[in-house]
């Protein structure tokens, strides 16, 4: 018998990542996009809010035009993104708590990413050239 | 049959002697389609006595061998070595996972076992009906015993409750080895014990902290749809938990 | 044999919310993200245009729906994620009281953004 040092580790449990599986990287990836969503909103506000604050009418239009920019477009693709992801599993999560297709998780899982994607994608088709124009 | 040799290499930790655990990596002739348990118990009769795991029937039926085996919780008796072997054909076994470890593979049963009891896991009976004076039968129909029969057969192993991700995060959920129990009783017609569990049940380390990764359903060595029960229970839980007293 | 009881009893009503909310959501942000994005492709937003969409009461309601479902949905949502973090669950109740404060402070914030829309000025500046 040979004995190897062990990498210090807590004493109640190894690496959770390691149980890993779909639903729960889906369950992981939903609360990601959930808490950035979240701090997205309050920027939204905060940004929309002040800009009326600042002085009314035309600092709205001012801001709202650099909020168009190209650099703010793809920041909106990105937010799309985590939109899609969020309601789309979000769905996925509704059927489970009514009891449909439960055991078909994984196919309803890559079926509802399936619809994100078409979602996203054609988002930036009709998005992207506002961009470039 | 081809003999090879694999190494075994395994959590360690005593104790009373041991600060902290280590890796033990044990030499193991193997024929195909020898279970990691085999492995184990060579090892322990062979080379290092004072090893300990637990096990029992080397069957499947007793739950006793369940541990992290190449990074998941598995039943040792039912996972074949060669199977499992990583890129250095070793075999990695640790103890399972969100129950503390006591001696090598052991691990501390008690939070698993106080929260199956609190799912009051027994038969309730209708507590307005009068003790019966003869013998009497409390037969299932067929139709409705399919709806438990997945749920029954729960081996009390542990694997869902060391995979369950929540589990790992927050010690109080009641965990699906619970979860499923209940569910063995809640889908039972006979039953009356609604009330009781409902304290536990509906509750916020009850149903409500699953969030349906399924990695309990996906890692039952008996194939319980275990994610599917605690679903149901859920629906039913909702007609409890917003009623008078549902609580916030 | 009753040992000691792990948590507290309830927690229906915010899952079933988070549930019903999530419906709603689904339709107003489609709506939002369509007449912010695509219903004018390419035309500017201005100040003015919003002002001439609120007045019709179908947009208005869409506006102020989003914005309570939404802040209820998010913080409904920051409060699982929160009790779930070992150690913080015996404080629930604060955790809960805290979130609804800062929920209704959110809302009446993005009804004061709706306001110069409607009544040509908002309802409180900080300066």
């Amino acid at each position: 018998m040979r004995t190897e040092p062990m990498r210090p580790r807590p004493r109640r449990a190894q690496n959770a990542a390691a149980t890993y599986r779909t639903g729960s990287w889906a369950w992981l990836l939903h609360r990601i996009t959930g808490l950035l969503i979240l701090v997205y909103l309050y920027f939204h506000l905060i940004v929309l809010s002040s800009a009326i604050w600042a002085g009314g009418m035309t600092s709205f239009n001012r801001t709202v035009a650099s909020l168009t920019t190209p650099p703010f477009i793809f920041a909106d693709l990105a937010l799309f993104a985590l939109i899609f992801y969020h309601a789309l599993n979000g769905i996925r999560l509704i059927f489970l708590d009514l009891g449909w297709w439960v055991d078909r998780q994984q196919t309803v899982f890559w079926g509802m990413m399936t619809i994100a994607a078409l979602l996203w994608i054609s988002t930036a088709i009709v998005m992207l050239p506002l961009a470039f124009r | 049959m081809a003999e090879s040799t694999v190494t075994f290499r395994v959590f360690r930790y005593n104790p009373v002697t041991d600060e902290k655990p280590y890796w033990a990596l044990y030499p193991v002739t193997v024929e195909p389609g020898d279970p990691v348990l085999m492995g184990l118990m060579r090892i322990r009769e062979e080379q290092d006595g004072s090893l300990a795991f637990r096990a029992s029937c080397r069957s499947g039926i007793c739950g006793s061998d369940a541990m992290v085996i190449a990074g998941r919780s598995r039943l040792a008796c039912k996972t074949q070595i060669l199977h499992v072997l990583n890129a250095q054909r070793e075999v990695v076994v640790e103890p399972l996972r969100n129950l503390s470890y006591v001696k090598d593979l052991v691990v501390d049963q008690t939070p698993f076992w106080e929260k199956f009891y609190q799912v009051d896991p027994w038969l309730h009976e209708d507590p307005l009906s009068k003790p019966p004076t003869t013998e009497r039968l409390m037969q299932l129909p067929e139709s409705e015993f399919d709806d438990i029969s997945k749920a029954s057969d729960c081996i009390f192993c542990q694997i869902c409750y060391s995979e369950c991700p929540v589990n790992g995060m927050d010690r109080a959920f009641l965990g699906p080895q619970a979860l499923i129990k209940a569910f063995r009783f809640e889908a039972d017609p006979r039953d009356h014990g609604t009330p009781d569990r409902a304290r536990t049940l509906n509750n916020q380390e009850g149903v409500w902290k699953c969030r349906t990764t399924f990695n309990c359903t996906l890692s039952c060595p008996k194939g319980i749809p275990i994610t599917k029960g605690i679903q149901a229970l859920k629906r039913e839980m909702l007609t409890v938990g917003l009623g008078r007293g549902g609580g916030v | 044999m009753r040992q000691r009881q792990y948590g507290t009893t309830g927690g229906a009503w915010p899952w079933l919310l988070q549930r019903v909310s999530a419906v709603f959501l689904l339709v107003l942000i489609l709506l939002h993200l369509w007449i912010e994005h695509f219903m004018h492709l390419g035309a500017p937003i201005t100040f003015a245009s919003v002002k001439a969409r609120l007045v019709h009461a179908v947009f208005a309601v869409i506006d102020y729906g989003l914005l309570i479902v939404v802040v209820f949905h998010g913080l409904n949502g920051l409060r699982t994620v929160l009790l779930e973090i070992p150690f913080l669950p015996h404080r629930s109740r604060a955790i809960t009281i805290g979130l609804w404060v800062l929920g209704v402070v959110t809302v009446i914030f993005g009804m004061d953004i709706l306001a110069p829309f409607l009544w040509g000025r908002p309802w409180f500046v900080l300066k």
